[in-house]
């Protein structure tokens, strides 16, 4: 029994001990609860120079380009000339054979001919019926002629005034006729319109080809002027509107891939590749507005090069420029249902900014600005402020960007520290208040 | 006729020491092992001994889980975790990125707490009775080989049962430290001294495992041992501890360590 007592005593100590230390931990459990921890790379908000660049893919073509095509259809007998041939400004091109349109033209000479001696006749005719005319006349005067007899003369010479004047309409329908068969004539011999190159040679000698008088006509060849050349490339309808002639583009051609290029933009097409083809195919109109909407720029290359028409080109082309902006990476910028705040939070340090912060959160959360006035919640374009080891959710007006950089025009000052990655963090998981922790960027975390 | 032989005077019989009830033998555990496996050794064999002890930790454990997944900076840890085990295999090349934005949009999509919870209590009612019986099969083995005592496997069943006890105990502090320090595996060990503890990370596995629940557990398990097998207690605790330092070192090295905390 006496030795049972110090047992006894031994367990109810061990019990107290064991009790307090479960009733401590549990207050301090209630009391002392974790919020969620967030690491996150920082940087600070800093000045640089940006530059909007819209990118754009496209092909290298002539400034001048000229289809050649015939107007007369048949054989070629004649090419003279090859693909990538320099050629002067009427230089002989292509022959097409002209048997059938010399003899369409000594056809119509012989027309011509026909009707002019036809109009010889008629005038021969009405000079005779004229002067029966003006003999009888006399006689029809002196009552030596009957009535019906003179009607006979009279209608004699205004039927040979008329065959006359036939004749003379016959003589200028043989002229045109003729006048035609020499233009035939004289299209089977085609000369080059311009000074330049033959970028493009379809046909053969010996090759029939149709003329474009009343069909599509064969496109024999294409001449250009390579010393003038441009880049046609392609812009979406969302950065069309910021292109204007005068801008300068930096261009990558592959065949050169270890040189730059620059150009100026020229032309900028005012209606779009697809308006542009639903005009010659209605049928396909559902395949065609399913495709993105295209813009065609051209830009002037002006360094002078061994460019080939149907070169594949990219274009960045420069739209707006802006020197010293205030800048923040581009992961930084992300978007939030935030409500401006009308009041700035007093700058205080510990739990007193987190509850300025968590007010203002709470103030979103509700709908209602510091007046207690509800207002609609919007998405905004935020970016992430370190204040601490919180973050405040801080609205942003956004200019212009470039592959690295957004500039800032209202919202942030010059460096301040912000949120730089990761992009889960941004894109999700922070909030207005989020404690959060720095640390390095996941790449650098796997590194041994 | 000579003097009769001295007659020793009949010694008084003890009174046989009342059973103790099921609540004080599981404090028995805590306060005084020795004299809990004294009686138990004489005690007819009961079922109760280890199955209570066992389903009072699935429950714990159950509650454990819930409690814990609910926290959102625990929560908040195991999505980093999840995110940094699969950006390391993108840099390692074995799934692309866009394999591990779907991979985590899914795990995000269905790894709720609730789920989390769920999971976790399954794992729970299996580590109890894997445990127990595991701890009682070695207990038993170690008997049989080393102590040379024909000790029956429900009594040595009966010592991980009720050793349980302080698993379970361990459970409850492991919660209430986890709740505080916001992160899972923070149970009363050498970790709490990591800030940034890694299941991944070898050492901070070794530092996991030296708890200060498993060594009292481990113990206890020894002075089973040793009281039901009458050996010495000291090679009682040799073996028991140095089982227990092979399987976490083991368990550390193919990669289960989180098994070993």
């Amino acid at each position: 029994m006496v030795m049972a007592k110090p047992k006894k005593r031994r367990k109810i100590v061990i019990f107290s001990v064991i009790v307090l230390v479960l009733a401590g931990l549990t207050l301090a459990a209630i009391f002392k609860k974790r919020e969620p921890l967030i690491t996150v790379q920082t940087e600070k908000v800093s000045r640089h120079s940006l530059t909007n660049i819209v990118v754009a893919n496209g092909k290298i073509q002539p400034v001048i380009q000229v289809v050649i095509s015939p107007e007369v259809s048949g054989e070629i007998i004649a090419l003279p000339v090859k693909e990538g041939q320099a050629v002067k400004k009427g230089d002989l091109l292509v022959k097409i054979n002209p048997d059938i349109y010399i003899a369409a033209t000594n056809q119509a000479m012989a027309g011509y001919e026909s009707a002019v001696a036809a109009k010889v006749s008629a005038a021969a005719s009405l000079e005779k019926a004229q002067t029966d005319y003006d003999r009888n006349l006399e006689l029809f005067h002196r009552k030596l002629l009957s009535e019906s007899d003179f009607a006979g003369f009279k209608a004699a010479r205004d039927v040979a005034q008329a065959q006359l004047e036939s004749a003379d309409d016959q003589v200028n329908v043989a002229k045109a006729n003729l006048d035609s068969a020499d233009e035939e004539l004289e299209r089977t011999t085609i000369a080059s319109p311009l000074d330049g190159t033959v970028s493009k040679l379809n046909s053969q000698l010996g090759e029939r080809v149709l003329g474009t008088i009343q069909n599509v006509g064969t496109v024999i060849m294409i001449v250009s002027d390579l010393n003038q050349m441009e880049a046609r490339v392609d812009v979406g309808e969302m950065d069309v509107t910021g292109i204007k002639p005068g801008q300068t583009a930096r261009l990558e051609v592959d065949a050169f891939k270890d040189r730059t290029f620059y150009g100026v933009v020229t032309d900028v097409a005012s209606s779009s590749k697809d308006s542009n083809s639903q005009g010659t195919s209605l049928s396909s109109s559902s395949s065609v507005s399913q495709e993105a909407t295209q813009f065609q720029v051209r830009i002037r290359c002006s360094d002078p090069e061994a460019f080939r028409p149907g070169m594949s080109v990219s274009a960045d082309i420069e739209t707006e420029y802006r020197t010293n902006a205030l800048t923040v990476p581009l992961a930084s910028v992300t978007t939030r249902l935030v409500i401006p705040k009308l009041v700035d939070p007093p700058t205080v340090k510990g739990t007193n900014a987190a509850k300025a912060t968590s007010a203002g959160a709470t103030n979103s959360a509700n709908g209602t600005n510091a007046a207690g006035v509800k207002t609609p919640n919007k998405a905004s374009d935020v970016v992430f402020v370190v204040k601490g080891e919180h973050v405040d959710a801080v609205p942003v007006k956004i200019g212009i960007c470039d592959d690295t950089y957004w500039e800032i025009t209202d919202g942030l000052t010059n460096n301040e520290e912000i949120v730089s990655g990761g992009y889960r963090a941004i894109s999700r998981d922070l909030q207005d208040g989020t404690k959060i922790k720095k640390g390095p960027a996941p790449a650098e975390t796997s590194k041994p | 006729m000579e003097p009769s032989p001295p007659v020793s005077e009949p010694q008084p019989t003890q009174p046989a020491a009342a059973a103790t009830s099921l609540a004080g033998r599981l404090f028995n555990v805590i306060a005084a092992p020795g004299e809990l496996f004294d009686e138990i050794k004489s005690a007819p064999a009961s079922t109760v001994n280890w199955l209570v002890p066992v389903l009072i930790y699935i429950a714990i454990g159950t509650i454990s889980a819930c409690v814990l997944f609910a926290q959102p900076a625990i929560f908040q840890t195991i999505r980093d975790q999840q995110t940094k085990a699969m950006d390391k295999m993108v840099q390692q090349g074995k799934i692309t990125q866009a394999q591990e934005d779907q991979a985590l949009q899914t795990v995000e999509k269905f790894m709720r707490p609730a789920v989390l919870s769920v999971l976790a209590s399954f794992g729970v009612i299996i580590q109890g009775f894997v445990s127990v019986f595991a701890w009682a099969l070695v207990l038993w083995l170690f008997g049989q080989w080393f102590f040379k005592a024909q000790v029956a496997y429900v009594k040595m069943l009966e010592v991980a049962g009720l050793s349980m006890v302080i698993v379970f105990l361990g459970a409850i502090l492991g919660t209430l430290l986890g709740v505080i320090f916001g992160r899972l595996n923070a149970g009363p060990s050498l970790a709490l001294l990591v800030s940034d503890f890694d299941l991944t990370n070898r050492v901070h596995l070794l530092l996991g495992a030296v708890n200060a629940m498993n060594l009292w557990h481990a113990a206890v398990l020894a002075v089973g041992l040793a009281r039901l097998t009458g050996g010495r207690m000291a090679k009682a605790f040799a073996a028991v501890f140095g089982f227990w330092v092979v399987i976490e070192l083991l368990l550390i090295a193919i990669h289960l360590g989180q098994w070993a905390l």
